[in-house]
């Protein structure tokens, strides 16, 4: 085995729900005019979050089914929903990786995710083992703002370790850290004061940018010419072509980006683009990663000989499983920037019992059934008494079969933030039953004996005290996966 | 094979309030209502009384926990109450508990009393409320029409019915209730509706419309019971009898094994079956002249005709259409509005079914007896939902038939 230090998986997530920018720019341009509103960007409907998309994109890039050999699991964002209650050990549960994995949920600013592979890289390099290193954001922004328009709700995850399977060499990189405050958010605060982008720019990115990369090119023994792939995703327009004009990186390896598909995902972006940019990369060639944020980060990746293993469905295969939904209160209601109101139904307390969540941890973020090893039946919720550590019982982690719905209905009775709730009974290929809640389901399109798979979802929103319950839900399987399973 | 209660225990009073938006009734007034009607009918005092069970379904905008309320309400002195809660078949649970009192020789009278106080929620629909703490982690935050919408999906797609030929028959299930309603006083919705405003209703649950779906009331009933002999002692001579009283509870298979499709409700099936053989009834088709069902929605009578023998498999929609569970039908369903119209009160809707069985066996059930025979009728009262479910039915007729 060779000493190789890099990736060896890649994924990413990108949510179903499209908002078309000039739609939405309509809805406030009594207000404000918003200049140049195109492409649109992705959004999370209210059942979404950074950690329901974290545990999407690390699905994405782990072997499905299969084990889940990670040793440490990493996870970046500046929007997690819990300031005290780890995401990462949520999503190191949601994947069924070793409940003795070192997990490490890390902020700060939209350079986490960058400095989150850094760190992955870096203890691969030390100690070896499997790092799963995730980002994932979900911006809430003021109404109106031009960040609204510009942001997008997305996650990227990577396997970083070392030998054979390293398909993206780690090379080298630079780290700048210093107070340039482009944009803050308080403790208190939902959504960030932005500072005018055109100084962010120019004395910003345009000064850090080019100084972090030419030291990682430098520790890495290249040259700007040998540069592939550039990605440095920040929301200003021509930011990242000056910074490699500058440096002598050619134009066309400029990574166009998918500002006008998906919308800048803070965290995440630098993470989606070089998952993105992996799909295509050839072997031996180079990509830069640079993200911005209260400094600079700047890494050297080298696509190795190795055979890619294909995420499940990857960015190609997200940005085809789309709807467009321009619907601004729903949008709004979703990201809680508005109080719909939902009647009386939605005044039932959804107070959640820590121990109940506790004993069941395993079937509801893990999805775990038990099967009967005298009657090989596979049940689901695990029935009482059945607890997997016995014997005659093991546990069936059924995330990732496919499904088939056997029943279903579209309710409109029952409080729903995105009506109508969607639920039947689905039966699992090769046994057990659930009955679940459908999630991206376009109206009329789900039937008896479709296939549906299983996607990891808030459950449950306590508005009262804050909190949120995670479990599975059923999403019709689109005809749109590019890739299935792993090729080599 | 126990030998059953077959004539055993006989019902001697029974009453019932009007249902529907009694905003002007507490539970317990409505309680004392239903019991005062019961006891003139019964000809005894409250006194006779040994032994009680009330039913209720949602205790927490009702009467609150515990039998206390119905012996307050009812001053009934220090007899045991047991307060019964069994989803939406409580009435019957309740019921039963009475009818095993007496038949165990227990108890000489027992009262069974459902009340529901719907209105008092503040919306439409059944309320919101928990299953329980474990239930809750896994369960779809659903509704009760979109439980029972599933049963649609599954019976189509089953049978290779059509969207249009389902919601025709659901559609006649649902007129035919509100013709039936238009003759009893009691109902809560008493107004005749078209096949037509039924099938441009808004949907609530795909593919149930609002007039799928029945309605929500305030209400109570109640049945005294005591032995045959006790009936003949007070002076009875045309004495309605308990043929039969069976409940079956889901263990969990429905939602475990991929061996039920989802288009029919097992509990129903196995109630049924136990509850003709403890009546020793062969034929249900033949012997039965008259049926309640749980008609919580349209969909759940139409299947519900299958589920208890009376329909084919796969041909309930055709025999709705033609008219068989009509008033004037061969096996009038529903004769007195069923829960589509009579309405839901969920603690009492079991011994409501009981109470329309009571008075067409004596003959007195006004405007809307059943023109001919009446000799055994059967109730079903059916709660929780298709995979998760308690059914009871019960078979009424006469001693000596």
């Amino acid at each position: 085995m060779s000493n190789t230090v890099g990736i060896t998986a890649f994924g990413s997530y990108i949510p179903w729900r499209r908002f078309d920018r000039r739609e939405m720019a309509k809805h406030t341009s009594w207000y404000q005019k918003a200049a140049g509103a195109s492409g649109e960007r992705a959004w999370c409907g209210w059942d979404e979050d950074v950690l329901t998309m974290a545990v999407e994109a690390a699905r994405d890039c782990l072997p499905q089914p299969g084990t889940r050999d990670v040793s440490a699991v990493l996870l970046a964002s500046t929007t997690a929903p819990f300031a005290d209650r780890s995401g990462a050990a949520i999503v190191r549960q949601a994947i069924n990786a070793s409940g003795d994995s070192l997990c490490l949920d890390v902020g700060g600013s939209y350079r986490a995710g960058t400095s989150a592979l850094l760190t992955a890289l870096r203890m691969s390099a030390g100690q070896g083992g499997q790092t799963l290193c995730v980002a994932s954001e979900r911006v809430t922004s003021e109404p109106s703002s031009a960040e609204e328009l510009q942001s997008g709700d997305a996650a990227a995850a990577f396997v970083v370790g070392v030998g054979d399977t390293v398909i993206a060499e780690y090379l080298g990189s630079h780290s700048i850290a210093t107070d340039f405050v482009d944009h803050f958010r308080p403790r208190d605060s939902v959504v960030n004061y932005a500072w005018e982008s055109r100084w962010a720019r120019d004395e910003g990115v345009l000064s850090l940018a080019p100084a972090a990369v030419q030291e990682a090119l430098k520790q890495s023994d290249l040259t700007a010419a040998d540069v592939d792939r550039f990605i440095l995703p920040v929301p200003m327009k021509g930011a990242a072509a000056s910074v490699a004009k500058k440096l002598g990186i050619r134009a066309d390896a400029v990574v166009a980006g998918l500002d006008t598909v998906v919308g800048h995902c803070g965290t995440a972006a630098p993470l989606l683009e070089l998952a993105h940019a992996l799909e295509g990369l050839l072997p031996g060639q180079c990509v830069v990663v640079a993200s911005f944020g209260s400094g600079c980060d700047a890494l050297v990746l080298r696509r190795t000989q190795a055979p890619l293993r294909a995420p499940r469905r990857g960015v190609s295969g997200w940005l085809a499983r789309r709807t467009t939904d321009n619907t601004y209160l729903k949008f709004l209601a979703a990201r809680e920037m508005v109080h719909l109101s939902g009647g009386m139904r939605a005044e039932f307390d959804e107070k959640q019992s820590m121990p109940a969540l506790w004993r069941n941890q395993s079937a509801l973020l893990s999805l775990t059934g038990v099967r009967d090893e005298a009657t090989g039946e596979v049940v689901f919720p695990p029935p009482a008494g059945s607890r997997p550590t016995e014997d005659s019982f093991s546990g069936v982690f059924l995330a990732d079969h496919p499904a088939t719905v056997t029943t279903l209905t579209a309710d409109r009775l029952a409080y729903s933030l995105d009506p109508p709730t969607h639920y039947g009974v689905i039966d699992f290929d090769g046994g057990g039953r659930m009955t679940a809640e459908y999630c991206d389901v376009e109206p009329g399109t789900l039937a008896v004996g479709s296939t549906v798979r299983m996607m990891f979802r808030i459950k449950t929103l306590d508005g009262r005290r804050g909190f949120r319950s995670y479990f599975w839900k059923a999403a019709p399987e689109l005809d749109t996966s590019t890739q299935e399973e792993e090729d080599g | 094979m126990p030998k059953g209660i077959k004539d055993r225990v006989a019902i001697i009073g029974m009453g019932c309030v009007r249902f529907g938006e009694r905003w002007d009734m507490s539970a317990e007034d409505l309680m004392v209502e239903a019991f005062q009607e019961s006891l003139t009918d019964a000809g005894i005092s409250r006194d006779d009384i040994d032994a009680a069970w009330l039913s209720v379904g949602f205790d927490s905008i009702n009467v609150g926990p515990s039998g206390i309320p119905a012996a307050m309400a009812l001053q009934l002195d220090s007899i045991p109450v047991t307060k019964v809660e069994n989803y939406c078949a409580s009435g019957t649970d309740a019921f039963r508990g009475a009818v095993y009192a007496v038949a165990s020789g227990a108890s000489d009278i027992a009262l069974a009393i459902g009340v529901e106080k719907l209105k008092d929620t503040g919306y439409g629909g059944l309320p919101v409320r928990s299953r329980g703490t474990n239930y809750d982690l896994f369960g779809v935050t659903g509704s009760a029409p979109g439980n029972f919408a599933q049963l649609a999906m599954a019976y189509e797609s089953k049978n290779g019915v059509s969207r249009r030929d389902l919601k025709e028959a659901m559609a006649h299930i649902s007129v035919k209730s509100h013709d039936n309603a238009l003759k009893n006083p009691k109902a809560h919705l008493r107004k005749a509706i078209s096949v037509e405003t039924v099938l441009n209703a808004p949907l609530i649950a795909d593919p149930l419309g609002l007039y799928d779906c029945c309605g929500v009331s305030d209400g109570a009933a109640c049945a005294i019971v005591t032995t045959p002999e006790k009936a003949k002692e007070l002076g009875l001579d045309n004495i309605v009898t308990v043929k039969a009283l069976q409940l079956a509870t889901s263990n969990g298979w429905e939602t475990r094994s991929s061996d039920w499709d989802g288009s029919y409700v097992n509990t129903t099936r196995v109630a049924a079956k136990r509850a003709y053989a403890e009546a020793g009834i062969e034929n249900p088709k033949e012997s039965l002249d008259l049926m309640e069902v749980h008609d919580c929605f349209s969909i759940t009578e139409l299947v519900t005709m299958e589920d208890l023998g009376v329909s084919e498999p796969g041909t309930a929609y055709r025999d709705v259409l033609s008219g068989v569970f009509d008033s004037d039908g061969r096996l009038p369903v529903q004769i007195d509005g069923g829960l589509k119209c009579f309405g839901h009160p969920i603690g009492a809707s079991g011994l409501r079914m009981i109470y329309e069985m009571y008075l067409q066996l004596l003959g007195r059930a006004g405007d809307r007896q059943r023109a001919g025979r009446v000799r055994l009728g059967l109730t079903h009262n059916l709660g929780g939902m298709p995979s998760q479910s308690v059914a009871a039915v019960s078979i009424i007729g006469r001693l000596g038939d």
